[in-house]
């Protein structure tokens, strides 16, 4: 009997050896975790103003009270005041969209879904345009800084209302069909997006170079003030969609079959849907529309460790993360002083990798 | 035990199937037969509670089948299904790893890791447990399967003491296991099933071959146009008169003294005088 115990253990330390090991995943996910951390001391070094990493370290270690250094005082404010909230807003916005994606293309059960495909982008830039276009036609005289707020609260209605407007079209004897959700979404997507283009060409010309800079996306907005309101509504969704991994594995096998897995899957649908609509609902009100992240870093993520959504999501997550602080990176300096929108880089650069990895999936 | 009660359903005002009665022991191997569209698939899914009966009552261990949650149920009966879709990459030995879902909350615990590593053994695919489940031939994923549902509904004694019964009262239920199987699988994978009713597994099939049926199931429940043509013991229910009633085909049941039970051999009667009829070389004129 003693011996028997011994030999299947040892047949099953073989077996997973790769992929369901907790050192793996701890091993995967810690070293995106420290590459995240080191991208991110890197990119707020980096600007008009360099600050070396040393410098970075010394005056983060002060400011948070743990070592006592000097540092000039220039530097410091533009490392608290301007950089350190932008790069924490686009590794908070990356890792959403990483997530969201990896989530819904596992609800979608297709590979190619990503958090568009839902309204959410769609129906959020809609309202957007809606409020920048007929703001001015209403006449109110606003305060700058609460008509950004307007415009992102308009944002995140017009994200939750597609999202819902989506679901509850999707259901069929109370429960959502993937499929219908899929046609819908699709449906509402091309609706939205007609209207948003008709408001487009009733704008002023100072309205279109607004609109234009909102649709292509950009963390540049970010202050502390906006940061705080943001931060936990932007980590719910990462914290609560990277806990689904088991359920989203079973999913993959189909709704019955996840049933007969003990997977109540009207709960995780729902679960999904609003956590994701969440995140990216608030990501694109501040941030605008930025593409691509949603369908490429889970693709990426993939093929580094494998379909396991256990690890897939959290390491989307922090993919997510390190892929958009890189791209607002470049966004930033590539033609300094001025910058350029955060989704033309993400588009760029994301395209020919993403036709690559189409090339790779064709050839294996 | 499973108990069905004059269990029916209804669609669009479209009888799938009549009132029917079902009881299931543990340790029995149930196989339902019949004609395509008889409603074996809709019993089935009605067992595994995919669909709700629109009549009738089905019992699980003595209580409601509705009032058990997922999770407990999914600990106590396990389904098959007929096709498989994977969406991702998925190897094999993270599927067989899903059979354990129900039985922890987030990460496997080593026990978990022990049961699926005894199931791909057990089902000759441990040598296949880091390839990928696309790339795997039909037969190889319908054993991949097998393991899922077999880790699913052992435990961890089950595994150190293979002939002990189960610790707890367990149903596999099988939507037509063998399709797309060669032969020599078709065997292996009703043999493995057969095997683990003596431990105790209740295990109901749906099954398109009558003669494996005859060689595996203790009992059977024959189906035709959504109704039952009857429930009982195998060789009762396998008569040339039964099959012809369910399937529109004429039987012979042939005995061999060297095997232990009959052979069930299909014939077209009049075929040989109406096919010569055909070959007549009129047809060349």
């Amino acid at each position: 009997m003693v011996q028997q115990r011994t030999s299947v253990q040892l047949e099953s330390s073989a077996v997973f050896s790769k992929t369901f090991s907790n050192a793996y995943t701890v091993l995967v996910l810690g070293t995106l975790a420290g590459m995240l951390l080191v991208v991110g001391l890197w990119a707020i070094g980096i600007g008009a103003v360099p600050i070396s990493l040393k410098d970075v370290v010394s005056i983060l270690g002060n400011k948070l009270g743990l070592i006592e250094s000097h540092y000039s005082e220039q530097q410091a404010v533009i490392l608290t005041v301007i950089r350190l909230p932008r790069v924490i807003l686009g590794m908070l916005v990356g890792a959403v969209l990483g997530i969201a994606g990896a989530s819904m293309q596992g609800i979608f059960r297709n590979p190619l879904a990503d958090p568009g495909l839902m309204g959410i982008s769609s129906g959020a830039s809609l309202f957007a345009v809606a409020s920048i276009v007929l703001e001015l036609q209403f006449a109110f005289p606003f305060d700058p800084s609460y008509s950004l707020y307007r415009l992102s609260a308009m944002a995140f209605v017009g994200a939750c209302l597609s999202t819902f407007i989506v679901y509850h079209l999707s259901k069929i004897d109370g429960k959502p069909q993937i499929s219908t959700m899929l046609l819908t979404g699709i449906a509402l997507n091309a609706l939205a997006g007609a209207i948003t283009g008709l408001l487009t060409y009733a704008a002023t010309d100072a309205q279109l170079r607004s609109i234009q800079f909102w649709s292509l996306g950009s963390v540049g907005g970010a202050t502390w003030q906006n940061l705080q309101l943001a931060f936990p509504l932007l980590l719910l969704p990462v914290v609560g969609l990277s806990v689904q991994g088991k359920a989203l594995n079973a999913f993959v096998l189909g709704e019955d079959q996840a049933e007969h897995l003990g997977i109540n899957t009207t709960v995780l649908k729902k679960r999904i849907v609003v956590l994701s609509t969440l995140g990216v609902g608030v990501s694109v009100a501040l941030c605008g529309s930025i593409g691509f992240i949603g369908l490429l870093i889970p693709h990426l993520t993939r093929l580094v460790v494998g379909a396991n959504h256990r690890l897939v999501l959290p390491a989307s997550a922090l993919g997510g993360s390190i892929i958009l602080t890189l791209a607002d990176l470049l966004a930033r300096t590539l033609v300094a002083p001025t910058e350029l929108p955060l989704g033309i880089i993400t588009a760029l650069l994301g395209t020919p990798v993403f036709i690559w990895m189409l090339l790779q999936n064709r050839t294996r | 035990m499973i108990q069905a009660q004059n269990i029916a359903y209804t669609i669009r005002g479209k009888n799938l199937l009549q009132p029917i009665s079902l009881e299931a022991s543990c340790g029995e191997f149930i196989a339902i037969l019949g004609a395509n569209g008889a409603g074996k698939s809709t019993l089935l899914k009605l067992l595994s509670q995919e669909l709700k009966p629109t009549q009738g009552k089905i019992y699980f261990n003595n209580r409601l089948l509705s009032t058990w949650s997922s999770t407990t149920l999914a600990q106590h009966r396990a389904v098959l299904a007929q096709h498989h879709t994977v969406a991702f990459n998925f190897t094999v030995a993270d599927l067989v790893m899903m059979g354990r879902y129900p039985h922890f909350k987030h990460s496997p615990r080593l026990q978990d890791y022990d049961i699926v590593a005894y199931c791909l053994e057990k089902t000759g695919i441990a040598h296949l447990s880091q390839r990928s489940f696309l790339t795997l031939s039909g037969g190889e994923q319908q054993r991949v399967m097998l393991a899922k549902v077999m880790a699913q509904l052992l435990d961890h004694t089950a595994i150190l003491q293979e002939h002990k019964p189960l610790s707890h009262p367990k149903f596999l239920l099988l939507d037509e296991p063998t399709t797309g199987l060669d032969i020599f699988h078709q065997q292996n994978l009703l043999s493995f099933v057969r095997q683990q009713t003596q431990r105790g597994l209740g295990v109901i099939a749906i099954l398109h071959d009558l003669n494996w049926a005859l060689q595996y199931a203790d009992k059977v429940l024959l189906l035709q146009q959504g109704e039952s043509l009857g429930f009982g013991k195998t060789l009762d229910m396998l008569t040339p008169n039964l099959i012809k009633k369910a399937f529109q085909i004429d039987v012979q049941l042939v005995s061999q003294p060297s095997l232990g039970f009959p052979i069930i051999v299909p014939y077209q009667s009049n075929f040989f005088n109406q096919s010569i009829k055909q070959w007549q070389p009129q047809h060349f004129h």
